[in-house]
């Protein structure tokens, strides 16, 4: 469950304020599949990481899976992040220099599971077709691959919620439509899924889509 | 353990990934390491050869010098005009009869030898042997005879000192590691005797009355007896020192202590110079790797851990620079030593100390940029191009 109630986010930026969210009130329920739309600038993905808990409202509240993000502390929202979300990322977001199964497993590094990492990684990677690959650098792997692989390391830790941010933005249509089904088979595992997009196709294909423009929900 | 391993390998991996910078930033760290291994091996190893000179000295060796090491005047005091007199040695000699080769020395200047001038007994203190002849003796003192006995340098007879020719009466056994340092050079050195020295000189100095206890115990309290006497002698002014083998050591350790702070001082300031380079390089890999802070917190890495691998980082650079520095230091080492009078060799404990201070200044110089890394926000840094 996400909700978010009389939520504003503004940026400051010397003596200029710019209101990226404005007196938002949104419901998610688990479970759900949503998409958020909007234009580029409207606040769709502030408003994904506002519920991620990567960045905190500057009036309102957030309570995610029970939990209300605003009193806990830095270090207690980075623990909630790696165990309730799974980030997708549009420009993939790995790190070059670390092998396919070993970017799977950074979550995992930093989390309190006591399970062979390796073995776990690896399982994640060949559910996605990538079990040839776990020893592949990032830069050796195809755009397709690459957004498979961050799907596997968002998943590593069983999260109740997946934030997907254009996550088909930089891909081919099919290997966008195999990142679109995948979500959609984690919804139906049970999984909260919520995807930020600008395209209206896309954004159709979930249960409901929530709009934003200029900072307003609608 | 696995954040600490995954750290070492994005250090690691960091590293390589850009070799010539790594190289370059490590320099400064390996000069300065470089700098402070090389000083305390010459240390240690000039201390070694002035501890093994002392130790050669006759054993529960006890030595009256001119001037008080105790004052302010300390080790200067020593020099000019000497305090002692013949007169010392006879209320010695008097008062404290339990002492053993008793024996006053003078040195005379001379362009190509150490000439020692002392009574009976000297050879004791500074256990001179004999490889053929004899020392002079009472007699010859007594007759103020030109004789001399030699180091295995010294190849002429009759020697010539101050217009005057010296017969050769012994020769000493070549010593193959002469002192060059805190000490005379025996294969060099011509010894004769104590008033024959006067007589040259026309004076009657006394640079040192040496004697030895008869057993270690005795060395304590023998030498109170002696400064008791020695101030007596002296109206109550303590203007000389009596000194056991402990306190001729600690002197000498004293001015070499001295001198390695000030220069260790020096070697110091090379190695921040190369630890504000490697803070420079880290403030700007954290820079660079803004992007990657910010995934690895999205994920779920606290403060502390990007902290931590930011500082393993650094103490990484530093530590290869330690070990780089250690290695050249030991070829360096191995190239020289037979070229120098110092006994050099590579001891743990430099290593030990050298490869402490490598990853000392690891973490000094990398606290700043792994804390700013640490401080990154996570949205800024996901964004970061």
């Amino acid at each position: 469950m996400i909700l978010l109630r009389d939520v504003n986010k503004t940026y400051s930026e010397g003596r200029v304020a710019f209101h990226a969210l404005k007196d938002v009130n949104l419901e998610i329920n688990q479970g759900e599949f949503v998409s958020i739309l909007g234009p580029s600038g409207s606040g769709k993905s502030t408003l994904m990481h506002l519920i991620g808990g990567l960045d905190r409202p500057t009036i309102g509240t957030v309570v995610v899976n029970y939990q209300s993000l605003g009193i806990l502390s830095d270090k207690q929202l980075t623990k909630f992040r790696n165990q309730n979300i799974g980030f997708v990322f549009q420009f993939f977001h790995l790190l070059p220099y670390l092998t396919a199964l070993e970017n799977v497993r950074l979550p995992l590094m930093y989390s309190d599971y006591k399970i062979d990492r390796n073995h776990h990684a690896a399982e994640m990677l060949r559910y996605f077709g990538l079990g040839e690959k776990l020893k592949s650098k990032i830069n050796e792997l195809s755009g397709g691959e690459r957004q498979r692989v961050a799907i596997a390391r968002a998943l590593i830790c069983d999260p109740a919620i997946i934030l997907a941010d254009e996550p088909t933005g930089n891909l081919d249509s099919k290997n966008g439509e195999y990142v679109f089904e995948t979500l959609t088979t984690l919804h139906q595992l049970g999984k909260t899924v919520v995807v930020v997009t600008h395209d209206e196709h896309l954004a159709k294909r979930a249960h409901r889509i929530i709009h934003v423009k200029d900072g307003h929900v609608s | 353990m696995d954040t600490f391993l995954d750290s070492l390998q994005a250090a690691y991996g960091s590293l390589t990934a850009k070799k010539m910078r790594s190289v370059l930033s490590i320099l400064g760290v390996v000069i300065g390491i470089l700098t402070i291994s090389s000083l305390l091996t010459i240390s240690f190893g000039v201390r070694d050869q002035i501890g093994s000179y002392i130790g050669d000295l006759g054993a529960n060796l006890l030595v009256v010098l001119p001037g008080d090491t105790d004052q302010s005047g300390g080790f200067a005091s020593q020099f000019g005009v000497s305090t002692l007199t013949e007169s010392d040695v006879e209320a010695i000699r008097r008062e404290v009869p339990e002492v053993i080769n008793l024996n006053s020395a003078m040195i005379i200047s001379h362009p190509k030898f150490f000439i020692l001038a002392g009574s009976p007994g000297i050879q004791a203190t500074f256990n001179l042997k004999l490889d053929q002849g004899q020392f002079p003796d009472q007699n010859d003192e007594f007759r103020r005879s030109r004789v001399a006995v030699v180091g295995a340098k010294v190849t002429e007879n009759p020697i010539v000192i101050r217009g005057q020719t010296y017969e050769v009466v012994g020769h000493l056994s070549p010593v193959t590691n002469a002192s060059s340092l805190g000490g005379p050079d025996v294969n060099s050195m011509v010894v004769i005797p104590l008033s024959t020295g006067w007589e040259v000189t026309n004076t009657k100095q006394i640079f040192r009355i040496s004697m030895q206890a008869p057993t270690a115990e005795t060395v304590g309290p023998l030498r109170e007896r002696i400064e008791s006497t020695m101030l007596q002698n002296h109206r109550g002014e303590k203007d000389f020192s009596v000194l056991t083998q402990d306190d001729i050591l600690s002197l000498a350790n004293d001015i070499l202590d001295l001198i390695t702070a000030m220069i260790s001082a020096i070697a110091a300031i090379s190695l921040v110079v190369g630890g504000i380079g490697i803070m420079n390089i880290m403030l700007v890999t954290v820079n660079e790797r803004t992007r990657e802070i910010g995934i690895r917190k999205a994920v779920g890495a606290t403060r502390g851990v990007i902290m931590l691998q930011f500082l393993i980082e650094s103490i990484l650079l530093t530590f290869m620079a330690g070990v780089v520095a250690v290695g050249i230091f030991s070829a360096m080492i191995a190239l020289v030593k037979s070229h120098v009078p110092i006994p050099l060799s590579l001891d743990w404990y430099v290593i030990l100390i050298a490869l402490g201070f490598s990853i000392l200044a690891g973490i000094v110089f990398g606290l700043i940029p792994a804390w700013q890394a640490s401080r990154k926000d996570p949205i800024e840094a996901l964004r970061y191009e």
